[in-house]
């Protein structure tokens, strides 16, 4: 056996030639540049246009510097500090609900011995439905008389007709439930998964000790939740400061009734794509963007210090 | 004796009131379910309510009283769902098909390469994700604008490749299959690629699923992007076509009609669910509170 047929049996190490740490760079960085090509034109480009854009009086296509003109702009704008107010209501109401539901709901489901994946399936599966069809769906749920079917149950109960989604004072409150009945599935199961995650043992030393199920419920579940907890509220107040498809669908761009439905990016939405004042819009964004930042940061200096 | 009675009386007495507790639990989630379920009976109902054309029967029933067929002839004729539908579909199939790839094939090289740089590359990609769409979406129009590529599928399947949460989540996955493959296979004089694809992916079924699932409703259930982006109707995917068809009507106009569409819009997602339940649920569990 000569030199020449091995050679021929490892014919790919001759044909690279290059230093197979450089190689090994080649192959990562071309196989990470789909995603990296993707986040530098469609997150970070746009991301840094978005301040530019905050800076300028423009319509998107052409514009000039105005310097802070746009931010002082939103602060005086009265509609601005509305949205403002009616997502930081909506958010708080929509997290405070939801956390306490689905977690007595994940807890019930939890401590059942039979039944489990059927609940978990029904209660999910208003989850899967699109914001749209709730919205078109729940319009008519919400019928300020009682021929809405949320109405005509009331009226057994001796309650009056409600305009769930036509009086000012209770628009919110009705948008908050139609989200509330979409999202309860989803975070049952994200408690559930966390309920699972409790050592058995804990129960078990408990039960010994004499301890009954609420106590046991009480002293160890929710002591042991309190990282979920704060996942939990972290995703969901992110998730609800970006409400927008129904308060749209029910309330169109100026969030009716009475502006009450207004939220933040509906303003984004309404300036940008009614009055094409791109850079309002963009100031607004920026604003946005930095109550999320704040809000994530602020809650891992909390998480951190717990820990 | 007497001591036995009396613990058989209180192991008895413990289950009883085991028994009552679960009962009463079942019946309080039952009428949970029974609320989540209602409005997709009313929501089927009217949609083949033959009264229920141009306002909501009173008093609200689950049963229509005559059976029709003739809101979804209308609702075909006025509303071109079919079109809507398969829109939806190829910007669906477009996204996932990118996604995946571009998730697949970083959460590869994140997790196997030892390349330079890798680790800032992760936690840039990971600091992307504090930044909601709705901020930079805006500027994004704009930019495809100038690219000549609005209203038109790019404008999704483009940005599908940034899918940062697959690649962490592919990354993590591959971190638990063996480097003993990659390396026998670089002996063999494979190059990564080959082994990424044909090596590694083949591994990745479950990871596959759970992705093309979340993709799949994400997608499916898109708005305020195909809002901004599409401006020639015959290019609306099925949440804009039925959105913008009731917007214009007004919202309380012909329940019917209305409800025959959403009935349509929401099927195929419900079919899925039919058959993957256990499995999208499972995938919830695992991936929700990773992110």
């Amino acid at each position: 056996m000569n030199i020449r047929n091995a050679s021929t049996i490892y014919p790919v190490q001759k044909k690279n030639k290059l230093n197979p740490f450089i190689r090994r760079n080649i192959a990562g960085y071309l196989l990470c540049s789909p995603m990296i090509l993707g986040l530098l034109i469609f997150v970070f480009y746009p991301m840094l246009q978005t301040f530019i854009y905050s800076f300028q009086s423009t319509n998107g296509i052409s514009g000039v510097l105005n310097g802070v003109t746009n931010y002082k702009w939103i602060f005086k704008d009265d509609m601005f500090w509305g949205a403002l107010k009616n997502t930081a209501i909506m958010s708080v109401m929509a997290v405070l609900i939801d956390i306490v539901v689905c977690f007595i709901l994940a807890s019930l489901i939890n401590s059942l011995s039979y039944n489990k994946g059927f609940f978990k399936s029904i209660y999910f599966l208003p989850n899967v439905v699109s914001s749209v069809a709730t919205a078109l769906l729940f319009n008519f749920l919400f019928y300020p008389t009682n021929a809405g079917v949320i109405n005509y149950f009331l009226s057994f109960l001796g309650i009056k007709p409600v305009g769930w989604l036509v009086q000012p004072g209770i628009a919110k409150f009705s948008i908050v439930l139609m989200g509330l009945w979409r999202s309860v599935g989803y975070d049952t199961i994200l408690f559930l998964a966390g309920l699972q995650s409790i050592p058995r043992e804990y129960y078990e030393a408990a039960k010994v000790d004499g301890a009954n199920g609420l106590q046991r419920w009480w002293h160890i579940t929710i002591p042991n939740m309190k990282p979920i907890f704060a996942f939990m509220i972290i995703m969901q107040v992110i998730g609800t400061l970006k409400r927008f498809d129904d308060v749209w669908l029910i309330g169109g761009v100026g969030g009716n009734p009475g502006g009450s439905l207004q939220t933040v990016v509906l303003y984004i939405y309404r300036n940008a794509w009614i009055s094409r004042d791109v850079g309002i819009a963009s100031a607004a964004s920026v604003v946005l963007f930095a109550i999320t930042l704040i809000i994530t940061i602020a809650n891992y200096r909390i998480m951190n210090k717990e820990r | 004796m007497a001591n036995t009675l009396v613990k058989d009386y209180q192991v008895n007495s413990r289950k009883h009131t085991e028994m009552v507790s679960s009962t009463l639990i079942t019946f309080f989630l039952a009428l949970g379910a029974l609320a989540m379920v209602i409005p997709f009976v009313w929501m089927v109902s009217t949609s083949f309510d033959n009264d229920a054309l141009f306002n909501i029967p009173f008093p609200p029933r689950f049963y229509p009283k005559l059976l029709t067929l003739d809101n979804y002839r209308l609702a075909f004729t006025n509303v071109s769902m079919l079109k809507y539908m398969f829109n939806s579909l190829l910007v669906a199939v477009g996204t996932i098909l990118i996604s995946l790839l571009s998730a697949i094939m970083s959460g590869y090289a994140l997790s196997k390469i030892n390349f330079k740089g890798r680790n800032v590359i992760l936690l840039l990609a990971l600091s992307t994700m504090m930044i909601p769409g709705e901020v930079t979406m805006t500027s994004r129009f704009f930019l495809f604008d100038k690219l000549g590529l609005a209203d038109s599928y790019w404008a999704f399947w483009l940005p599908a490749s940034a899918y940062v949460f697959g690649t962490f989540f592919a990354k993590q996955y591959i971190d638990s299959i063996p480097d003993s493959l990659r390396e026998s296979a670089l002996i063999d004089g494979a190059g990564e690629l080959r082994i990424a694809f044909q090596i590694y992916m083949p591994l990745c079924g479950a990871l596959i699923a759970t992705l093309t699932i979340l993709l799949f409703l994400g997608s499916w259930n898109d708005f305020l992007w195909p809002l901004i982006i599409l401006s020639s109707p015959e290019k609306y995917t099925l949440q804009l076509g039925i959105a913008l068809f009731s917007y214009n009507q007004g919202l309380n106009e012909m329940p019917a009609i209305r409800m025959a569409t959403t009935v349509i819009c929401i099927i195929p997602i419900l079919i899925l669910y039919l058959f993957l339940q256990r499995y999208i649920v499972e995938s919830i569990a695992l991936t929700g509170l990773k992110q």
